[in-house]
């Protein structure tokens, strides 16, 4: 079902930062043209550009299920790469760990590879819906060549929260 | 691909070229829908947020906010610890909203305005398309109806945080809070151990020099805790340590605040940590017996020369609170017994039942933080909005109408055009990114019954400010220089922020 097509972002506008490959469903190119427009105003990031040969691959599982790859540089975060590509992550913060709005879940297989999250990052997590023993701030995870074809999944938001999540 | 060219937005002639799919090429036309905010907290702006920024380009807004006090930002300012700045950043949201140039929304402020009093509900209906609730959740206090709960050395937590945090409403010329006298004060008990209690246990224990000078505490407030003689912080609750509501964050900031100052958290019994199962639990359980535990075992052998001691203490519930015999305004002792779990292994739910043992913790005072309740507004009856069992009576952030009370999921009625967000919409509780999100997800149910044509209909005529003649509105504009004065003399005195806490004084500096 998963099908390859050709980045229109990069043909349309410069500001949108090149997806050099893009899988998305066939049914869902109506509503990224629609996020496109929103991407003008609300797209922020700073990412670097992979010199030639040297590009790390990261695949974003969104929260319907979408699976994204992109090729990225070495030392770019999560959250800086999902915010570049638009895709639904806050980052409320702005990056400073601070809040648990960046909250991703790290394919076990390369959880590993990340260093471990310090107290900071802890305590933010603890806060996080759907916790899970792979999770971190996409903020505090920097692409490495240990890192190349990492896998991460956006959680899915529990609407119905437990008492658990409402310490107050 | 086709290509439309619109003339004449906002009053400025701009030719705008849009790009849209063939399928949904009907004529585009901008469409206007005007929205009430009520209260601007982070339930309020964050909703706004997400409609201003996530709306389809066909949709311009004319946002209203209303905020009862003179200052914006509700709990962030009000609610939020002086020394938790970062935790306030989250108030550039409602800054960016009147800051952002590039939209087409028209956003306004209107400060000191109370709806319900100031503006019915009813005008509110007439003259909005679409109505957010979003007023907060802490207007009394959950009350403990034992012996003693009413003498006046019993406070709750809410008014000693709205005291340091320089709620207005505690600052009025002729109905001054009075503060509990801090300098005869050597015990303190905290019933409860969310974070509302951490918050206000750092306030009795750290510093005040050191800690909260630098902070945007109320002047009044620091000058009566650097006269304080406490000595002794309980931090009670009546069930387990597993069940301690503070998150992990906010106890380990207390433990690293005393290996940084003169403070001595008093060790748990190792017992505890032996009758729990760490295998069993989950990441942020196992996290927060391994902090007690690490911190507890450290001050088995820090030194017991330190001014002031704290302890956690489990399994106890109040059941008396006896009056000082040398002083009405305090306290003596509370009357306390212990419990045992009662954990239902099926839904894990974790009750406590009453033993036999009782004992007695010396306290002059005692600080309730047992969580808040919120209240209706003036009116509800007429139009059908409920508040009942803590929140608004509403379904994902959409308002129910009162006629859906005791129906099934399916038959419920809405109530059309109203909505609400932040803690009136689930209660007074979570942490601000659970708002957050919740208040996206109340846009966004704004945003689907927009573009279905469920909307109220506004007169467009009338503007609210016709209503708003005799009233001293706010304006974004007043309060950006009042937000001005406040940094500035804060930065004068070395502080983050000099809050003014009197109405008064706030519109003198307009």
């Amino acid at each position: 079902m998963i099908k390859t097509i050709i980045p229109y972002g990069s043909s349309i506008s410069n500001t949108i930062k090149p997806s050099l490959i893009r899988f998305t469903p066939p049914h869902q190119s109506l509503s990224t043209i629609r996020s496109f427009h929103q991407s003008l105003t609300n797209h922020h990031g700073h990412l670097h550009k992979p010199n030639p040969g040297e590009e790390l691959h990261i695949t974003f599982i969104t929260k319907d299920g979408q699976q994204i790859t992109y090729e990225v540089a070495e030392g770019d975060n999560v959250l800086d790469i999902a915010q570049a590509h638009n895709l639904d992550m806050e980052g409320a913060c702005g990056g400073s760990c601070a809040c648990s709005t960046c909250h991703i879940i790290v394919d076990p297989e390369f959880y590993d590879e990340i260093p471990e999250p310090d107290d900071d990052e802890n305590d933010m997590l603890d806060l996080a819906f759907g916790l899970t023993e792979t999770s971190r701030l996409g903020c505090q995870v920097k692409m490495r060549k240990e890192l190349d074809g990492i896998r991460v999944a956006l959680p899915a938001m529990t609407r119905n929260l437990q008492s658990k999540d409402f310490n107050n | 691909m086709a290509i439309s060219i619109i003339g004449k937005l906002n009053g400025v002639s701009r030719i705008a070229v849009r790009l849209f799919s063939v399928a949904s090429s009907r004529f585009n036309q901008i469409q206007t829908f005007k929205v009430a905010v009520v209260g601007t907290g982070p339930g309020g702006f964050y909703t706004a947020h997400h409609l201003l920024n996530k709306s389809s380009p066909d949709i311009r807004f004319e946002l209203d906010f209303f905020e009862r006090l003179p200052a914006p930002h509700g709990l962030s300012r009000y609610g939020v610890a002086p020394d938790h700045p970062e935790v306030k950043n989250c108030e550039e949201y409602l800054d960016n909203i009147f800051s952002s140039t590039k939209s087409n929304h028209k956003v306004r402020f209107f400060g000191n305005v109370d709806i319900g009093k100031d503006i019915s509900l009813n005008d509110l209906q007439s003259h909005y398309n679409s109505i957010v609730l979003s007023y907060g959740c802490t207007s009394s206090d959950n009350e403990l109806n034992i012996p003693g709960s009413k003498l006046p050395g019993v406070l709750p937590a809410r008014q000693f945080v709205n005291w340091y945090n320089g709620h207005p409403d505690y600052y009025e010329k002729d109905n001054l809070f009075v503060p509990p006298p801090l300098d005869k004060i050597t015990d303190v008990t905290i019933i409860g151990n969310g974070n509302v209690a951490l918050d206000v246990a750092r306030v009795l224990l750290a510093d005040p020099e050191k800690h909260w000078a630098s902070t945007d505490i109320s002047e009044d407030a620091l000058k009566i805790l650097k006269t304080s003689t406490v000595k002794n912080v309980n931090i009670v609750g009546r069930r387990g340590l597993l069940e301690s509501a503070f998150s992990n964050k906010e106890i380990r900031e207390l433990f690293e605040l005393s290996k940084e100052q003169s403070l001595k958290f008093t060790p748990l019994d190792e017992s505890y940590f032996k009758s729990i199962d760490v295998s069993k639990l989950g990441r942020v359980d196992k996290r927060k017996v391994s902090i007690i535990e690490k911190y507890s075992k450290v001050s088995e052998t820090a030194s017991d020369d330190v001014d002031r001691t704290w302890s956690l203490q489990y399994l106890k519930s109040p059941v008396e609170f006896i009056t000082n015999p040398d002083n009405p305004n305090l306290l003596s002792s509370t009357k306390i017994v212990m419990n045992e779990l009662v954990i239902d292994d099926l839904t894990k739910s974790v009750k406590v039942k009453p033993t036999t043992e009782t004992e007695v913790i010396k306290n002059e005072l005692v600080i309730l933080s047992i969580g808040y309740k919120g209240s209706g507004i003036q009116g509800f009856e007429d139009i059908g909005i409920l508040y009942e069992n803590g929140k608004l009576f509403n379904k994902d952030g959409r308002i129910l109408s009162s006629e859906s009370k005791g129906k099934d999921d399916h038959s419920v009625i809405y109530k059309k055009g109203w909505y609400t967000s932040g803690w009136i919409k689930n209660g007074p509780k979570g942490v601000i990114a659970t708002t957050m999100m919740d208040s996206f997800d109340t846009a966004d149910r704004i945003l689907t019954d927009l573009s279905n044509g469920v909307y109220l209909e506004a007169n467009s005529d009338n503007d609210i400010t016709n209503l708003l003649k005799d009233k001293r509105i706010v304006t974004w504009g007043d309060w950006k220089k009042l937000d001005n004065y406040e940094l500035s003399t804060g930065q004068q005195m070395g502080k983050s922020r000099f809050k003014l806490c009197n109405r008064e004084e706030m519109f003198e500096k307009i």
